[in-house]
């Protein structure tokens, strides 16, 4: 699949492709994956990789300084190195870095959780998340995935591809649930994305994160969408329709503002 | 026993880091004293995986959205940034200005948590920023929160940098500021960092005595310029930091 800014992906049959080294950084996503340190036979389960080869990996990682390993229990949990991983990308990504101002003033007016989001493989990946209240602790974070069919920047994305383009999209994706609210139906997702195509933004209420209601407006370079800008409200806030129709002005004009032609 | 492809893989990773632009096979091979072939494979590699894309579809990369996820396991376990996150927002409301949090990594603070401020919008240095701890309010902080023993440990290994004209520039002045913050109970910096932006920080403390980290409430300059607002702003990091403590 090849979203907007996605970066193409090559065959990673060339000879010239690594594969300890993705093998190095299933081990850091495995760790994303879950909560709490992890011990080599449950990483083993997560990665599908051999008990030898992640004791090679995980040595590799420790002496980097990306990983650590904890004394008492043998178990591996990321290091404070990774952040510098995200900094990189943050100071040197000219659009992550021209959102931001943007992100911060649609927080204060609105008084509500605001994230950018960008495709990353089947996944809506969080590049800023600013917090506007104490819900959820995971959902404050920059990094989390949230799989690109229960995202409403996801379908925001998904919306400016041609309508068979989706259709081969989303029957080529893993269409997991999340929450008992999730869609995982192909026609019903189809139709959220055809009301975003027409509507110009998307509303998921509680698909990716229980108490959750997001709205999304798509960010778009040329003719593609790159990006989503999203605003979160708890469902204990009160009746969305009128917390739509306050927000959507906002959301509409950042995602205008911080779109390239 | 190591793999020496990931360890090429996350050089070359961190070749982005010591430059400020896009580079491109030659110039990370230069700075890495690599082979450029040897550095072609690992930029093929981190490419296909997103650690990298190219700058305006050119020749030339920039870290990549990959970049975004290894810090997700980082940071939703860590409970210090958990139990405080609550406390920063709150923080950041009730003063409408910046509430920041940080870690001590080696002798330098990094930049776990931003809860942004719209007056703050000069200060855009994002999440994971780092600076020598002995130059920055919170990093004081966090050293007179320390044992004798491992602060002067630090503190030895710290080299000065004037990083503004502003920036304390003898561990004299260093030691002055730190035994300041001991009496109380928060360390203040004005544009040491940057210019035009002053912040008060507290160290956070376990029950155990481990120092967690800091928080941070930072504004312009005008603001604490006031000795009567930065002693309130110092009170409340104060306060905030000693309730986070209790549940660590």
């Amino acid at each position: 699949m090849d979203v907007g800014l996605m970066p193409k992906t090559e065959p990673k049959d060339d000879p010239r492709f690594l594969s300890s080294v993705e093998r190095g950084f299933l081990v850091l996503d495995a760790l994303a994956e879950t909560t709490g340190p992890m011990s080599l036979t449950e990483l083993s389960k997560a990665t599908g990789l051999a008990v030898p080869t992640l004791q090679r990996l995980t040595a590799t990682l420790v002496k980097t300084g990306y990983l650590e390993k904890e004394p008492s229990s043998k178990r591996y949990r990321a290091a404070v190195k990774t952040v510098d991983l995200l900094y990189s990308y943050l100071s040197r990504n000219q659009f992550a870095k021209r959102a931001w101002p943007h992100l911060v003033k649609l927080r204060e007016d609105l008084g509500l959780d605001v994230s950018l989001s960008v495709p990353f493989g089947n996944s809506m990946i969080y590049v800023h998340r600013l917090p506007g209240y104490s819900g959820n602790f995971e959902n404050t974070l920059p990094g989390r995935r949230v799989p690109i069919h229960l995202s409403a920047s996801g379908r925001c994305v998904l919306s400016f591809l041609e309508p068979s383009q989706i259709r081969t999209t989303l029957g080529s994706l893993p269409l997991s649930k999340l929450t008992p609210w999730s869609k995982v139906d192909i026609e019903e997702i189809q139709s959220e994305i055809a009301k975003c195509r027409k509507h110009g933004y998307a509303v998921v209420e509680q698909e990716a994160s229980p108490g959750t209601v997001t709205l999304a407006a798509p960010v778009t370079r040329a003719s593609s969408a790159i990006a989503g800008v999203s605003v979160h409200s708890p469902t204990a806030g009160g009746d969305f329709q009128s917390i739509a129709e306050r927000v959507l002005p906002s959301v509409i004009s950042v995602s205008r503002a911080i779109s390239v032609n | 026993m190591s793999s020496n492809a990931l360890i090429k893989a996350l050089e070359v990773l961190e070749a982005f880091q010591k430059s400020r632009d896009a580079l491109s096979v030659k110039e990370v091979a230069d700075l890495n004293e690599e082979t450029q072939s040897s550095v072609q494979r690992s930029v093929y590699t981190l490419e296909t995986l997103g650690f990298l894309e190219r700058e305006d579809a050119g020749k030339r990369y920039v870290p990549g959205r990959a970049c975004l996820r290894p810090v997700y396991g980082y940071l939703r376990s860590n409970r210090f940034l958990e139990t405080a996150t609550p406390y920063l927002i709150d923080l950041s409301e009730r003063f409408s200005t910046r509430a920041d949090l940080t870690v001590l990594d080696g002798t330098e603070i990094v930049y776990l948590s931003r809860i942004p401020s719209r007056d703050e919008l000069l200060n855009l240095s994002p999440l994971g920023r780092r600076w020598p701890a002995i130059q920055t309010a919170s990093g004081r902080a966090i050293l007179a929160a320390m044992s004798e023993s491992e602060r002067e440990r630090v503190i030895a290994n710290s080299e000065i940098q004037k990083i503004t004209a502003h920036s304390l520039s003898s561990y004299e002045e260093i030691s002055d500021a730190i035994v300041e913050s001991q009496e109380t109970g928060y360390a203040y910096q004005s544009e040491e960092v940057l210019l035009g932006a002053a912040s008060v920080g507290a160290a956070v403390v376990g029950a155990d005595g481990t120092v967690h980290g800091a928080i941070i409430l930072g504004g312009p300059t005008e603001t604490f310029n006031d000795a009567d607002k930065r002693r309130l702003f110092g009170s409340a990091v104060r306060q905030a930091a000693q309730a986070i403590g209790v549940y660590l």
